[in-house]
């Protein structure tokens, strides 16, 4: 009896786990993994939305290593990354720091910090993208009237090719700053009172403190954070589409918005599969250094 | 010596409230300029960049956004498609979170590590395949289509938090109900799904806020003007590649009525949005 019970708990576990799983897989498997092997196969199709698909071997991958718009875009968003991704970090710990300092003197006050801090990433993309707009215009922008109240000239901040990159950077920090701060805040917490106490004994300061204790272990809430934001900025989209369209020229192009564009305007969609398969390669490429970099921690 | 330290003891709190000062300032500036800007008239609007507040507040820009774009529409399909996007993915999510966490059988971690494989992987590299499939399905245009395939996007990452919530409830007690004879499915309707309410919560209101605010997927699979959502509306009459404009008074004020439903939603349930931050980070 005792033998045989446990075998036929397996066996109806199998049953129930395939009920309860169908419509989640169902679901994956055609929206997420189907997808994802098509990229693959289509990616060697030249494929015209209206004229049908035709198989032409690599010449996706050839034209795409001598393709000036995707290395542009490319370069872009590699830029992009560096300097959105650590200014978003630093912000998130500032802001956590502070939450955690008003919470000392009142629960009430760094609540309301903390929903301050937060309210950004409520707002669309969409909507934040339209506003910013607004704000950094070269010649209406209060941006741009503040600088001048200042004596600075006027920048162009979303009409000069050089700086456009970094005014979306500077909307992407104050929408994403926020929300990474909430998770800072959580592991935060998580680190035990006691460290501090004891380094409080051997009378290090707060800085000392921050960078002896807080830091450290805040390590892989921050590797977590830096992989999602650069995950982000290959997904980026909407952004980019409402407040510049990739323009001035193409200093804006950001690899999502050029295989938007290569597929819906161009209509060369097997072509932006090739873009799609080499985005995939890239993630796998990020995800693995990142994974390196949390083990290389705990060994 | 004790008097320099609590010196620089006082001169660190200033600064610390200064700092949260700022920083509260940046954050709110963009969102008070949007509704001043919204409540000042055209000429108003021509002559005062630097004066933030406006002149006369001109009620009535609101009336004239409110035309600019059919809002309940807008309003009505993105609630609709949120809302069922975020039921399916929490009934779902929860689903496949029992059997992570209550059910043993061969080959649990393969699957567990398949449904997160994708997590990390942007959505953009399954984004034209998703779209000729929706196609062929004969989807597009359909609330179908701008559902179902968010649905399958939101499932990694919700089936990771919600395995994390579930984890967090002893077996115990459904120990006890299997020895009651309780089935799967009752142990799970009646006792996990009502303990994880919060955390259904949670994860209900960041996949609300996500689909409520994406853009890219029902720009390629909404074609018709009576399924727009208002993500959609809003970039179709002011986003960076529409030529002709409203004055910015006018955009200002479809920017204040588009986001005011997810800020009231936002406030009423901050609490479960910021769980749901919170937990993603901590592994």
């Amino acid at each position: 009896m005792e033998y045989v019970r446990p075998k036929r708990k397996k066996k109806g576990d199998m049953g129930v786990a395939f009920l309860f799983l169908l419509p989640s897989f169902l679901l994956l498997a055609l929206f997420v993994f189907w997808p994802m092997l098509d990229s693959v196969k289509m990616s060697f199709y030249d494929w015209h939305p209206l004229k049908g698909q035709s198989f032409i071997g690599l010449e996706n991958y050839k034209n795409l290593l001598k393709d000036d718009l995707w290395w542009t875009s490319l370069k872009n968003t590699v830029f992009y990354i560096l300097i959105n991704v650590f200014p978003i970090a630093v912000f998130a710990i500032i802001m956590a720091e502070l939450v955690l300092f008003a919470n000392k003197r009142s629960k009430t006050v760094s609540k309301l910090v903390r929903g301050i801090f937060f309210l950004p990433c409520a707002l669309s993309l969409v909507a934040t993208g339209v506003a910013w707009r607004f704000l950094m215009g070269t010649n209406y922008g209060i941006i741009n009237h503040f600088l001048n109240k200042l004596g600075i000239p006027s920048v162009g901040w979303l009409t000069d090719g050089r700086v456009a990159l970094i005014s979306m950077a500077i909307v992407t920090i104050w929408r994403w700053a926020g929300y990474y701060m909430v998770m800072v805040v959580a592991g935060r917490l998580e680190i035990s009172k006691e460290l501090y106490e004891a380094a409080e004994l051997d009378g290090a300061n707060a800085w000392e403190r921050f960078f002896s204790i807080t830091l450290p272990q805040l390590k892989p809430v921050l590797t977590y954070i830096i992989l999602m934001c650069v995950i982000g900025t290959f997904q980026e989209f909407d952004l980019v589409y409402t407040m510049t369209n990739g323009g001035p020229g193409t200093s804006t192009y950001l690899t999502g918005l050029t295989l938007y564009k290569t597929a819906f305007s161009s209509m060369k969609m097997g072509y932006s599969c090739t873009m799609a398969v080499f985005i995939f390669l890239l993630s796998i490429v990020i995800s693995v250094l990142q994974l390196k970099l949390t083990s290389d921690k705990d060994a | 010596m004790n008097q320099r330290i609590i010196k620089t003891n006082l001169a660190g709190k200033g600064a610390a409230w200064l700092t949260i000062f700022m920083l509260v300032f940046g954050v709110l500036f963009p969102f008070l300029y949007i509704l001043a800007t919204a409540l000042k008239s055209d000429s108003d609007l021509a002559t005062s960049v630097g004066r933030i507040l406006p002149k006369e507040v001109q009620w009535s820009n609101f009336a004239k956004a409110w035309k600019l774009l059919d809002f309940p529409t807008c309003f009505l399909n993105s609630f609709v498609v949120a809302i069922v996007v975020t039921l399916l993915t929490i009934l779902f999510c929860s689903m496949a979170a029992y059997v992570f966490t209550r059910l043993e059988f061969k080959g649990r971690n393969v699957v567990f590590i398949l449904y997160l494989s994708t997590m990390m992987i942007p959505i953009t590299v399954r984004l034209i395949p998703s779209y000729a499939l929706c196609k062929q399905l004969r989807l597009l245009d359909t609330y179908a289509g701008m559902i179902l395939p968010q649905v399958a996007w939101s499932i990694p990452f919700g089936t990771f938090l919600m395995r994390q919530f579930y984890f967090g409830i002893p077996k115990e007690l459904d120990e006890a109900a299997k020895i009651d004879g309780a089935s799967h499915f009752q142990i799970f309707t009646r006792i996990l799904m009502p303990l994880t309410k919060s955390s259904m919560a949670t994860l209900g209101t960041y996949t609300f806020i996500s689909v409520w605010n994406n853009l890219i997927w029902m720009l390629l699979v909404v074609t018709s003007t009576s399924k727009w959502t208002i993500t959609l509306g809003i970039s179709s009459i002011c986003g960076a590649s529409v030529v002709k404009q409203p004055t910015w008074n006018l955009i200002m004020g479809v920017i204040v009525i588009g986001m005011l439903p997810v800020l009231i939603l936002f406030f009423a349930f901050q609490k479960y949005f910021m769980q749901s931050v919170a937990a993603t980070g901590i592994k």
